[in-house]
């Protein structure tokens, strides 16, 4: 099979090591040939369990009478969703910040949950480049929406503020979302690649014990603050275009 | 002797290496992140009522000094797996 | 090493390195697959926010804002009715220091219609006395009058059975009668009258 690489050392004692996406069925669109992949897969998975929890917290929010004492369940969905909210209205302030809450919340759960579904032996979805573009375009439009909305054609102008810099204004607006993947994906990229070569150099018996450690760094750490980092600089740069001095 | 290497070959030995090369960019997050950390402690020290922002500052500001490692590495991945020297030959 | 290189110009004939050779494997390219990936995770994220809004988000926030509300109006409610207390509170002391002063006022006051009262009874019995005594004079005076009447008509009569006695051969009728009338005129002038 060409889908997995045989380390051509005698060190690795035939194991294999295998961190690339895999094609799992082929389709057409204009023309091209293109696959269903396993990114899709984890994309779909992490959707739904992401929905499940939705679904689930959405009937204990419809059973729950506000005036009582919440459960245990209900609390977590209230802390969660207050600490999002929270989170928003930090990073963008009052006046416009609320406008932006839901998209900023589902950013950060999708991302949280993407990052961490390594652990649940998934390929994380954030590790194909696609899926990090992806996200970086939708905050590309929202800040640059924003900056129309709020700044009109001054947001055209400053790109011409000074007129020497033009060349680097335009080209640091255009490198704001090719960082913002790019930075996404090479860090779970990089804790998937070192996570398949340890799990494929080390002897079967010590991979029970020795990644956890790893585990706990490149996945969980490594993940919650890339996701918070992500949709950080989403705020960050949408509120940089509001009117308000906060 | 030139006949014992082919083309392929040799483009993918010198990616290889270069590969390895981009990896140096590693360095230079490495010690932003490292003079961001020692700040930090440092201003935990000064103030340490004030952990938590500190905490979420320097944490944001080490994983925006990592994208230039991270460049060298995506760099040093399209070497290995997407070789646009490759499709020149 | 040259041997080296050769492996790995072997390897790389059948490993997947290259991207124009892999069939079913990637880890990074810039082609139509990207962009197609890009478009269904663009797609699957724009789901993924309506849901999540739709399901989490905007309810939860409901909910917590009507919690807030009544958290609000029981501690508007309870302030309220602590002002209240505070004011009935005020009012009962204000109250208490006056009791003795109402008091006061209140005996005075009942004491002075006492006295009124007692003014009252003893003038209604003074006249109530003297109406009394009034009426007693009259019967008194109407009692002597009788008498008087009587004793005048028992004079009278013994007056008469004298003189009858005294002139009894001697004057007639007449003389009789002129008699009486003389001596009771006598008597209706001084003698009975007082």
């Amino acid at each position: 099979m060409s889908d997995i690489i045989v380390l051509p050392s005698h060190a690795l004692l035939g194991r294999t090591v295998d961190f690339s996406i895999h094609y799992l069925k082929e389709y057409e669109l204009f023309g091209h040939k293109l696959y269903i992949t396993t990114t899709h897969v984890s994309i779909a998975i992490v959707m739904l369990i992401i929905l499940i929890f939705a679904v689930c917290a959405n009937i204990a929010i419809r059973k729950a009478d506000p005036y009582k004492k919440p459960g245990k369940f209900l609390n977590l969905v209230e802390l969660l969703v207050e600490t999002l909210d929270g989170i928003t209205i930090n990073g963008m302030g009052k006046t416009y910040g609320y406008k932006y809450r839901n998209y900023i919340g589902s950013l950060f759960i999708f991302l949280f949950v993407a990052n961490l579904s390594g652990l649940l032996g998934l390929r994380p979805p954030t590790a194909d480049y696609a899926v990090t573009f992806s996200l970086a375009m939708i905050s590309f439009v929202i800040i640059h929406y924003a900056g129309f909305k709020y700044q009109k054609l001054g947001h055209i102008t400053d790109l011409f503020k000074p007129l020497l810099l033009t060349p680097i204004n335009i080209i640091g607006e255009i490198a704001t979302p090719l960082s913002m993947s790019l930075r996404l994906f090479g860090n779970i990229l990089s804790g998937t690649v070192l996570m398949s070569l340890v799990y494929g150099l080390l002897p079967k018996a010590l991979t029970y014990i020795v990644p956890g450690f790893l585990h706990a760094y490149l996945d969980v750490f490594s993940g919650v603050i890339q996701a918070y980092v992500f949709t950080m600089l989403t705020m960050v740069f949408t509120a940089q275009n509001f009117d308000v001095e906060e | 002797m030139n006949s014992s290497i082919s083309n392929e070959a040799f483009v993918l030995g010198c990616s290889a290496i270069g590969a390895g090369l981009a990896m140096i960019a590693g360095i230079g997050p490495g010690v932003g992140q490292g003079i961001a950390a020692g700040q930090g402690a440092a201003a935990v020290g000064r103030n340490p009522g004030a952990k938590g922002t500190i905490m979420s500052t320097m944490l944001l500001g080490q994983a925006v000094a990592e994208t230039t490692g991270l460049y060298g590495f995506a760099v040093a991945i399209i070497l290995l797996y997407a070789n646009p020297l490759l499709k020149k030959l | 090493m040259l041997n080296y290189i050769q492996g790995l110009s072997t390897f790389a004939k059948t490993a997947p390195l290259l991207a124009k050779e892999v069939d079913d494997t990637r880890i990074f390219g810039i082609d139509p697959q990207l962009l197609a990936d890009a478009a269904i995770m663009g797609l699957a994220m724009m789901v993924l926010f309506t849901l999540l809004s739709f399901l989490l988000f905007n309810p939860a926030r409901e909910l917590l804002e009507k919690r807030q509300q009544k958290i609000d109006d029981d501690l508007k409610s309870a302030s309220e009715s602590k002002e209240k207390m505070e004011e009935l509170k005020l009012e009962y002391n204000e109250k208490l220091k006056n009791v003795d002063k109402e008091a006061d006022e209140i005996l005075s006051e009942s004491r002075k219609k006492a006295l009124k009262r007692e003014n009252q009874i003893i003038d209604e019995a003074k006249a109530e006395a003297n109406r009394i005594i009034v009426q007693a004079n009259k019967e008194a005076e109407l009692e002597k009058s009788k008498v008087k009447d009587e004793v005048k008509k028992e004079m009278i009569s013994i007056a008469s059975v004298m003189a009858g006695k005294f002139v009894d051969e001697s004057i007639d009728e007449k003389r009789q009668a002129a008699l009486i009338d003389e001596t009771l005129k006598e008597m209706g002038d001084s003698t009975w009258q007082s």
